[in-house]
């Protein structure tokens, strides 16, 4: 342990305790902006400076490591000051359009300019200017509204292995930006979103289609069915101030309802559909020897990434489309024909806790009707931004229930949105069907958890099952190369771009870094989907009553040549350059 | 891979080649030639020296280059070891003043004062 | 003098260097930089051989530790304490690092001691390697130093070839490889954990301290690092003691400094001089004093990280404690002699402008801080200042020297605060009376023709841009909307008719 007097308190804390962590010990909050536990600890913006009794000049708490006998001031005039002059400096080169921009009210700059009394047009003088990048279809890139402090870049790094934006040029001109300054949609960013989720401000944010979804639910002429991925659902009340790991189920689908969509569904429903088609598919390759282990197709950012740095695994990855996408496949098919609607009619929206789903939404070998499967995807905050603009007091609402007959999902559909959750999905099924009796434990707790990734095996009907679950893609990294290395006998491996699953997707709610600093906010939305899936009945994918129905009266069976082309799709080899 | 011992060796007998310890056998004419030098014209120069060596058959003489001495308006800059004798420094000298001072200095004994430091 | 045999000299002779006493340059000019056997002539890997067969790795760094060495980059910090340090961090690999990235403008002593005694520098770093227990080296060199990087090439491969460097050295059993890395132009990169980024291959720009390199340097190893003119005296340390090296200079700063010489001084160029050395020794009889009988006004040390000397200060002992003391600082030892014709704004303004385009942009105080503080002065400098910016711009200063994350932004005000404090009517008459005393703002400066006008026409003549009217005979004037103040009108006046107002 060490001691040491924080504003003349003393305090000991764990060794290898940051100056930060020990303030927060003694009650005391340091403000923060570049700082992100774990990935960002560069001491760069300088928003943390304290006193540090015998230090040269202030110091960043972030990264000052707390010593014995330490006397650490916060509070100085000197350092409020401090702090103060750093913000309004910021704020100098900012681009100060906050009544219209899209983080306003929550926006960490603004939130510290007011917490530290700042005056906005402190300083004036040359400010940068950059022409924004709109290039991809999910996300925009604004660094005018770019305050440096390089989150983005680390989660980019550090959680994917990515490392596609870094800092370009210096001093005042510094910027972040791409090699060679290149469009976003010209370098293999995989578009997962995770930088938007980190930004402190708006210089990242999704493209929003929430103007198209408005305009599309006025035409009398569009039949809209909107669909929520298992994700959105125990996130979005965070957009109305309910508590992190609320799962606002019933009111998230009263509010679409009230948007005026034609048909609220589900996409779980889909999910359970991809468990009989990816289970059947793992099976088939085990019995005829086809390529192992087999990768899951559900996390599109993650499809991208494969694309672009393991292209060379792609015959490994699932054929299947993503729950999205099969959803939008099945609605634009059998939906639309059972119901006689022209599929060009259909407007179909996706809810997603997803960025890169609206660049899968565009991808070749997704258009099972001859109309694209999928016409917009908007994330959980672009909902919570549609059911505001309409007035629709979320909280005041009466629980509603999906839609028929595509609203149907069962718990294990509804565990796609975490980590392990296809794999725990996966096993459920493959193990009742092949061993024939049903199952006595249904929960797989060895893929459970937040840990990046996890590894267990199997008895299944006598074969041992080897899986492999991995999340954030500097993770799945890790598992190819084992793969390329030829050092892994997995079976079967489930990945996740995101570090712990969709919970934590591109497309959630944006947590302040204090939050994220501070509470383990991805295994509370995974808890709301651990708890409802074991409150609830219908816990297995193959005994969807409306998946039966599907191939009993449709597909035929999982993996048929009908299913194929309606449910299944292909891939392309990217490249780096 | 030399041995200590070696490297002794080495020493001794650069150091008489110098005329560290006591007079060489030859006389040494060194051109400054850091970036300093070569920024100012002292390649020429040196080349220079190298030519006229060779091509008046001088024997017992030898051209080598140093790094930078210091003082920036004199470049370029060469001196001139004549055993048992100071050594002469030459400033500001272009490659037309070579010839003047192998005849009249390395030949003749008598170094040139117009190129000295002495002129100021 | 007259111009007989016996008065030709050798430079060994002048004034310029009869009050130097060489250390670090003691091979520059003298031994061929790319023949290592001259260098051994010169008592060349003496010092080396003597720490191997004759000394532990602790008494070399109690050797140095003695001498009193201090980091000749700059900081000062002392360079058997560094040692130490590395020595005592556990680690599986140690390495050893020279800085060699000399950005300062004006400053060319390490170029000199790489072109024109490179192996100093192997030697020494060499050394530093058994002290702390490192088997590899880097080089960390600038690019736009390609005469440097050849001879320091040659001298490794030398070394090699002789067995000085690589494995089993001398068949003594250690083992240490040099490679030369080389910077791509930014200053920042001669900020030590900058240097190391750089190394690593990463955008270089500084990282936070602690840890300090002597615990997590380069690739996270202890590493040790020090400029080329630290390294350059280090054999000469070991080879004739402690005791000797610290019989020069002052109490707290030992041995000898180079400086570059450079401004409105007649002798440019570099001298080594021992510490304590007074500023007017360095100008007046080394430097030759100011050209053109014009008056000192200041000299510029520490480059863009320091400040300036004014005449008060004239008999300031040169040390790294006394420069401090007076608001500069050593440097890396570029010292830049300024008369009365050098407008002290326009001076500070040069070198911020330098940190400002140099900042790595990491961190606010020095992407944005220097920015708005280097506005500050156009506004100073343009006459459009008031009382309460010049104050709001002294704030600023201290803010950014708080907050910086790295040296570099931390010392980047210095020029702007020591000008303040020495010249300050410079400024007011800037701010207050808009007018630039030493006639070098551009914006504030005026030229008027007098009644001494003949009316001779040559200036209206001269002009270029036609802002010159009158009819012969008559007195000129100068359509000051027009003016481009080239001065063309003033050097052109034969009568001395037109002044800067």
């Amino acid at each position: 342990m060490i001691n040491l007097k924080i504003n003349g308190k003393a305090i000991s804390v764990a060794d290898g305790t940051t100056v930060l962590e020990a303030a927060k010990q003694a009650g005391v909050k340091i403000p923060t902006l570049c700082y992100l536990k774990d990935i960002n600890a560069i001491g760069a913006c300088r928003v943390c400076v304290v006193e540090v009794k015998g230090a040269r000049s202030l110091v960043a708490s972030c990264v000052y490591p707390a010593s014995e006998g330490m006397e650490v001031i916060t509070d100085s005039q000197k350092v409020l000051d401090s702090r103060k002059t750093t913000v309004e400096l910021i704020l100098s080169d900012h681009e100060r359009k906050c009544l219209s921009c899209v983080r306003s009210q929550n926006c960490e700059l603004q939130a510290l300019s007011k917490e530290l009394g700042c005056d906005e047009t402190k300083f004036k003088g040359a400010v940068n200017e950059f022409p924004l990048d709109e290039t991809t279809p999910y996300l925009i890139r604004d660094n005018n509204k770019c305050i440096l402090c390089r989150r983005c870049v680390a989660a980019c790094r550090d959680y994917q292995s990515v490392a596609v934006i870094g800092p370009n040029a210096r001093g005042f001109d510094t910027h972040i930006g791409t090699s060679f300054e290149k469009d976003l949609k010209d370098i293999p960013c995989v578009g997962c979103g995770q930088c938007i989720t980190v930004c402190p401000t708006g210089a990242l944010r999704e493209r929003d289609e929430t103007d198209g979804v408005l305009a599309a639910l006025n035409d009398p002429t569009k039949y809209v069915v909107m669909a929520t991925a298992p994700a959105v659902r125990v996130a979005i009340g965070e957009e109305f101030g309910l508590p992190l790991g609320t799962n606002a189920e019933g009111k998230m689908v009263a509010s679409m309802k009230m948007l005026g969509a034609d048909k609220v569904f589900d996409v779980n429903f889909t999910a359970d559909l991809t468990i009989m088609e990816e289970g059947y598919e793992f099976l088939g390759r085990v019995q005829n020897g086809g390529v192992l282990p087999m990768l899951t197709s559900c996390s599109p950012a993650w499809i991208k990434f494969i694309e672009h740095y393991y292209p060379e695994l792609i015959p490994n990855l699932s054929s299947c489309k993503s729950p999205q996408q099969m959803f939008g496949a099945v609605i634009k098919t059998w939906f639309a024909e059972k119901n006689g609607i022209d599929p060009k009619n259909i407007v179909m929206v996706s809810v997603m806790p997803c960025v890169a789903k609206k660049f899968e939404k565009g991808r070749p070998d997704q258009s099972a009707a001859g109309v694209p499967d999928i016409d917009y995807v908007i994330t959980t905050r672009e909902l919570a931004r549609l059911i505001k603009r309409k007035g629709i007091l979320f909280n005041e609402l009466a629980d509603a229930e999906f839609d028929n007959p595509l609203g149907v999902g069962s718990g294990a559909g509804l565990i796609f949105g975490v980590t392990g959750g296809v794999m725990e999905a996966a096993l459920r099924t493959v193990k009742e069907v092949l061993e024939g009796k049903p199952l006595e434990k249904l929960n797989f707790t060895d893929v459970r958890g937040l840990a990046g990734i996890k590894e267990a095996t199997y008895n299944v009907a006598g074969i041992d099952v080897k899986v492999a679950v991995a999340s954030g893609l500097a993770n799945a990294k890790k598992l190819m190369d084992k793969i390329n290395a030829g050092e892994a006998d997995y079976h079967f491996i489930e990945i996740m771009s995101c570090p712990g699953g969709c919970v934590n997707g591109g497309g959630q709610p944006i947590k302040t870094a204090f939050v994220r600093n501070n509470i383990d906010y991805r295994a509370l939305r995974s808890k709301a989907i651990y708890d409802t899936d074991e409150a609830m009945t219908l816990r297995k994918s193959h005994e969807n009553p409306i998946v039966k129905e599907l191939y009993a009266t449709y597909f035929g069976e999982p993996n048929s040549h009908k299913a194929h082309h309606i449910l299944h799709t292909s891939y392309v080899k990217r490249g780096k350059y | 891979m030399k041995t200590i011992e070696e490297i002794y060796q080495i020493r001794e007998k650069t150091r008489k080649k110098l005329g560290v310890d006591a007079p060489a056998s030859e006389t040494r004419i060194v051109v400054g030639l850091a970036t300093c030098g070569v920024a100012s014209g002292a390649k020429p120069v040196y080349d220079a020296f190298k030519k006229a060596i060779k091509e008046n058959k001088i024997k017992k003489v030898t051209v080598g280059q140093a790094g930078c001495i210091g003082m920036c308006k004199f470049e370029p800059l060469v001196q001139v070891f004549v055993p048992g004798q100071p050594v002469v420094t030459y400033v500001n000298i272009g490659a037309d003043a070579v010839s003047q001072i192998i005849e009249e200095h390395i030949l003749g004994g008598k170094p040139v004062a117009k190129y000295t430091i002495t002129q100021e | 003098m007259s111009k007989n045999v016996s008065s030709v000299t050798s430079l060994n002779d002048t004034a310029f260097y009869k009050n130097q006493y060489r250390i670090a340059l003691r091979n520059c000019g003298i031994i061929d930089p790319e023949n290592i056997d001259e260098y051994i002539a010169y008592d060349g890997y003496k010092a080396l051989i003597k720490a191997y067969s004759s000394m532990t790795p602790q008494e070399v760094i109690d050797v140095i530790k003695a001498s009193g060495l201090r980091g000749r980059g700059g900081g000062g910090f002392p360079t058997g304490t560094k040692w130490q340090f590395t020595k005592n961090s556990v680690g599986d690999k140690k390495f050893v690092c020279c800085n060699a990235d000399e950005g300062d403008p004006g400053a060319f002593m390490d170029r000199a001691v790489m072109e024109g005694d490179p192996h100093a520098v192997i030697e020494a770093m060499t050394i530093a390697g058994y002290a702390i227990g490192a088997d590899q080296g880097y080089v960390y060199i600038r690019a736009e130093y390609p005469l440097a990087v050849k001879r320091l090439q040659i001298a490794i491969n030398q070394a090699k070839e002789y067995g000085l460097l690589g494995k089993n050295i001398l068949n003594t059993g250690y083992n240490f490889d040099l490679e030369i890395r080389l910077g791509s132009g930014a200053f920042v990169c001669g900020e030590e954990t900058a240097l190391m980024n750089s190394i690593e291959g990463k955008r270089g720009e500084p990282r936070p301290r602690p840890p300090f390199p002597a615990v997590k340097g380069l690739f996270a190893k202890p590493t040790v690092l020090n400029n080329v003119e630290t390294y350059a005296n280090i054999a000469q340390i070991i080879l004739n003691g402690a005791e000797w090296f610290s019989s020069m200079g002052t109490v707290k700063s030992k041995g000898t400094k180079v400086f570059a010489l450079g401004g409105k001084i007649v002798n440019t160029g570099l001298v080594e001089i021992p510490m304590g050395t007074t500023l007017r020794t360095i100008i007046e009889e080394i430097g030759g004093g100011i050209p053109g009988g014009k008056k000192f006004k200041a000299a510029q040390t520490g480059g863009p990280s320091g400040g300036c000397i004014p005449p008060e200060h004239f008999d300031i002992e040169i040390d790294y404690d006394n420069l401090i003391a007076i608001g500069s600082m050593m440097g890396s030892g570029g010292l830049i002699v300024m008369d009365e014709d050098n407008c002290m704004v326009d001076i500070a303004k040069f070198f911020l402008e330098f940190t400002q385009e140099e900042s790595c942009g990491k961190c606010t105080p020095c992407r944005i801080g220097t920015q708005r503080l280097l506005e500050y002065l156009e506004k100073i400098t343009s006459g459009n200042a008031d009382m309460q910016d010049l104050e709001d711009m002294e704030s600023l200063c201290y803010y950014i020297k708080d907050n910086a994350l790295c040296g570099l932004g931390q010392t980047a005000p210095n020029p702007v605060l020591s000008t303040m404090r020495y010249f300050k009517d410079e400024y007011l008459a800037h701010v207050r009376d808009k007018k630039c005393p030493a006639g070098v703002c551009k914006k504030l400066l005026k030229f008027i023709i007098t009644d001494a006008c003949k009316g001779c026409t040559l200036c209206a003549k001269k002009c270029p841009v036609g802002a010159i009217s009158g009819t012969v005979k008559n007195v000129h004037t100068i359509d000051q909307a027009k003016c481009i103040k080239c001065g063309v009108c003033m050097e052109s006046c034969k009568f001395s008719a037109i002044i800067k107002g």
